[in-house]
């Protein structure tokens, strides 16, 4: 029977030759998409290092002094600045919707800044450093993101550690690509951007901070504290208590107090899932194209193997019969059609084989940030996702063609 | 007129072929045009950004250590001084205009009632002749309130709605962060599809705000935006922005410090597709492979496709091919009469093709676009009709056409034309 099939589809190659490269051309195109869209959103999938949920924003502001609403300060100085922001910092502790309130800078992510500092071993003369994104935080920032150790500290300790002045970095490509793992730093003194000056014991490792969901943890997050009473920033952030955003932002907008203390006012409250969908509103609309370009093409291009297989099961009308004839049951005959589509199907997707994999192997392309084992499984996706398009484009013609009668399908030839 | 009639025949005698094909054809019509279009949208010059397609951006900078031992780098928008330094007198610029690189949220409000949170762009007063926007009531501020920081503010309709609950409002005041300040415009809404023009509220880009920095010296919240003078290329106007990075590097070298230059100023096809950083250079080359890609997988799928189709129709017309050619038709003419005949039918596939795309677009415009202003109060804008249909969004459909013809019905139509005559009609029998 399989011999039979393979002598069958060699007489007609040069049909099926027609057929072969259309579905080479139609598992390479998908096999393509479906990688790249892969690679697009892998990271949308992976761990984040922090918990956007139930987190807001709020920008930290001193009233202009041409406003009428400036109150002249007791002191010129800056010390009524933070003063006034520390009353602000308690009033928000004290909201009964709030969990925890940070001040920071550059410490949200999903905005694109990068602020690239480098660490280096203190007292080691190696040449090899760790680069990370600084995000500066106040020690409270661990419970308003939720920072994940690597090494098992719970909250507590990482907070307790930020408020020791010690830092925390994170894992990345980059080291890891170079077989470094840092969690070896964990617990050492480091020279920040070979001032040594600035000397920083690395507290422990975290989950990057990446800048939005579809960025790779390329370079690392290095967590610097920053303090409440002596730093100037301009960024606040807080988490509200689970589900209770609504309220907090009705009660943050009715309570002037809560607002604003003399010149210093609180503004531009957003959640971060909303900083999160504009920042990254771009790459959100080429994901959902993605989806949209391959959820139509798998219908045209089922389409197109409706009607190919369609006029092939019309000129092999007589040959079911025959076959009928001869005794061949309705599963027989559908699973030879079948087996032939595999046949075929198969070959195509060996000419796909040898187009694609130098391709997504080269230089270029370097298999898209993957290891060469995912390129592998995409084109078994792919082969499934055109293995059932055949199916489903076999089964109706077939059907049709073995409902016709042997003595009616013969007489007409 | 035999044509027609040959046609309306097969496809009566062939109604499955006829759906599938037309189908196949107006799907992938569909589908090309679609992602063309919105890739179109993206950078057609529309009001009031009709300049769009001709503006220049400059914008970000990358402070990096050049010192071997310090790999420092800080990256993000720009300062207003930065800007001038980098973009402010070159030549071959016609107009040029500052402002802020990203909206800020303000809270807005009149006194003794409650405030709403608004997006608002400082910009100086070279914005109101880059762009076109339609005034409906007063006039935008000018370099003079620029100049002096004057509490002036120009907003948008809806933002007239919702504060006063009317659109004349001009000479009113309303509070921005405590600050109280005048409309002295009040201009037509504009799709949040425009990104520069899509905000809420204008205000003076006054010497306050220019000078407000970020990290260092250079770095701040400012971009810039140039009409280049008739027959200036972009490239001349590069040339002249690199040299200025070189000559501030210059300056820097003793700090071991250099500004990253990425090919600045950017123009509207980067901007939209170069899908780059504050620290990176975009690819545009790159991403036109990447998008032109998508356009031969988008129609060389369905072509292959439906040539298969056209493969099997021609079979069954082997013996009519036989005849024809038994009475002296040339291979050429047969060639020509079967593209034709095919050509109608994706014709037929193509406009139902194109106008479900327009369809598709103007109804799930959220699929391809993010339709919301920064501060949601304009949202779920479809884009305008002007902004899908252009002429060369038609003349492509028909080039799509006539290429998915040619390539799915070419190859059956040469190999139809080859029939030996005898061996054909006796086949046919």
């Amino acid at each position: 029977m399989k011999r039979n099939l393979l002598k069958q589809i060699r007489n007609e190659w040069k049909d099926n030759i027609w057929l072969v490269i259309e579905l080479a051309v139609v598992a390479a195109s998908i096999w393509m998409l479906v990688f790249v869209l892969y690679a697009r959103v892998k990271y949308n999938y992976s761990p984040r290092g922090f918990d956007p949920d139930d987190v807001y924003y709020l920008s930290v502001r001193r009233i202009d002094n041409k406003s009428p609403e400036y109150v002249a300060p007791a002191d010129s100085s800056d010390v009524d600045y933070y003063a006034d922001r520390k009353d602000l910092l308690r009033r928000l502790r004290e909201n009964p919707y709030v969990e925890a309130v940070a001040i920071h800078s550059n410490g949200l992510p999903y905005n694109y800044n990068f602020s690239g500092w480098t660490l280096s071993p203190f007292g080691r003369e190696d040449s090899i450093y760790y680069m990370g994104n600084a995000r500066r935080v106040s020690p409270d920032m661990v419970d308003v993101l939720r920072y994940e150790s690597l090494t098992g500290l719970n909250r507590r300790q990482l907070k307790a550690a930020l408020e020791r002045g010690e830092i925390f970095i994170s894992d990345n490509m980059i080291d890891e690509d170079a077989g470094r793992d840092p969690v070896d730093y964990k617990g050492q003194q480091m020279i920040m951007n070979a001032d040594s000056t600035k000397i920083f014991k690395v507290a422990d490792v975290i989950r990057c901070v990446r800048r939005s969901d579809y960025e790779p943890p390329y370079r690392g997050t290095i967590i610097i504290p920053l303090d409440e009473d002596k730093r100037w920033t301009s960024e606040m952030a807080l988490r509200v208590k689970p589900g209770k955003g609504r309220e907090f932002v009705e009660s943050f907008r009715a309570d002037k107090d809560l607002q604003r203390q003399r010149n210093v006012y609180l503004t531009d409250l957003k959640s971060l899932a909303d900083i999160r969908e504009a920042c990254q509103r771009g790459t959100d609309v080429q994901v959902r194209m993605y989806f949209v370009v391959i959820a139509f093409l798998l219908v045209t291009i089922f389409l197109g193997l409706l009607g190919t297989f369609w006029f092939r099961m019309q000129q092999r009308i007589s040959e079911i019969a025959i076959r009928k004839v001869s005794g061949a049951t309705r599963s027989q005959v559908f699973r030879r059609i079948i087996g032939e589509g595999m046949v075929l199907l198969i070959c195509g997707m060996l000419i796909a084989s040898a187009c694609i994999w130098p391709l997504v192997s080269s230089d270029e392309f370097g298999y898209m940030g993957e290891k060469w084992y995912m390129a592998l499984l995409m084109e078994c996706f792919t082969m499934v996702l055109v293995a059932a398009g055949i199916v489903v484009s076999l089964w109706y013609p077939a059907r049709k063609a073995m409902d016709i009668e042997p003595a009616i399908a013969i007489k007409a030839e | 007129m035999n044509y027609i009639r040959q046609i309306i025949y097969e496809m009566r005698h062939q109604k499955m072929m006829t759906w599938v094909s037309i189908g196949g054809t107006a799907l992938s019509i569909f589908l090309v045009m679609a992602v063309f279009m919105s890739d179109e949208a993206k950078t057609i010059g529309f009001a009031p950004e009709t300049n769009r397609d001709k503006i220049l951006t400059g914008h970000y900078i990358e402070l990096r250590s050049t010192d071997p031992d310090n790999h420092r780098s800080s990256s993000g928008g720009a300062s207003y001084e930065t800007c001038r330094k980098l973009y402010f007198g070159l030549k071959g610029v016609e107009r040029m205009s500052f402002m802020t690189d990203w909206p800020e949220t303000f809270n807005v409000g009149i006194p003794g009632k409650k405030t709403v949170p608004m997006s608002a762009r400082f910009t100086d007063e070279e914005f109101w002749k880059l762009y076109d926007f339609t005034f409906l009531y007063g006039k935008p501020y000018d370099g003079a309130a620029c100049d002096s920081g004057e509490k002036k503010v120009v907003i948008s309709r809806s933002v007239a709605r919702e504060l006063f609950q009317e659109d004349d409002v001009v000479g009113r005041e309303i509070q921005l962060q405590h600050v109280p300040y005048v409309v002295c415009g009040v201009v037509e809404d504009v799709s949040p599809l425009l990104a520069t023009t899509g905000t809420d509220l204008f205000i003076p880009f006054g010497p306050d705000k220019k000078k407000a920095g970020g990290y260092n010296e250079y770095m701040g919240n400012v971009r810039v935006q140039m009409v280049l003078k008739p027959g200036v290329e972009e490239e001349s106007v590069k040339k002249q922005v690199e040299a200025r990075y070189a000559r501030i590097n210059g300056t820097l070298k003793e700090k071991k410090e250099e500004l990253g230059y990425h090919g600045q100023p950017y123009n509207a096809e980067i901007m939209a597709f170069g899908d780059y950083g504050s620290n990176t250079t975009p690819d545009l080359e790159g991403r036109k492979r990447n998008r032109y890609m998508v356009y031969v997988v988008l129609i060389l799928l369905p072509a292959i496709n439906l040539s298969s189709m056209t493969r099997s129709r021609l079979r069954h017309r082997v013996s009519e091919i036989g005849v024809r050619r038994a009475f002296g038709a040339r291979k050429s003419s047969i060639i020509m009469q079967m593209l034709g005949e095919n050509f109608i039918i994706t014709l037929a596939g193509g406009v139902i093709g194109l106008l479900l795309s327009f369809l598709f677009m103007m109804m799930l415009y959220n699929v391809f676009f993010y339709a919301k202003s920064a501060s949601g109060l304009v949202s779920d804008v479809a884009p305008a009709l002007g902004m899908l249909f252009t002429w060369k969004s038609f003349l492509l459909a028909l080039v799509f056409c006539f290429v998915l013809n040619l390539f799915s019905a070419f190859v059956p139509s040469w190999r139809a034309s080859r029939t030996v005559p005898a061996q054909a009609i006796a086949k046919s029998r």
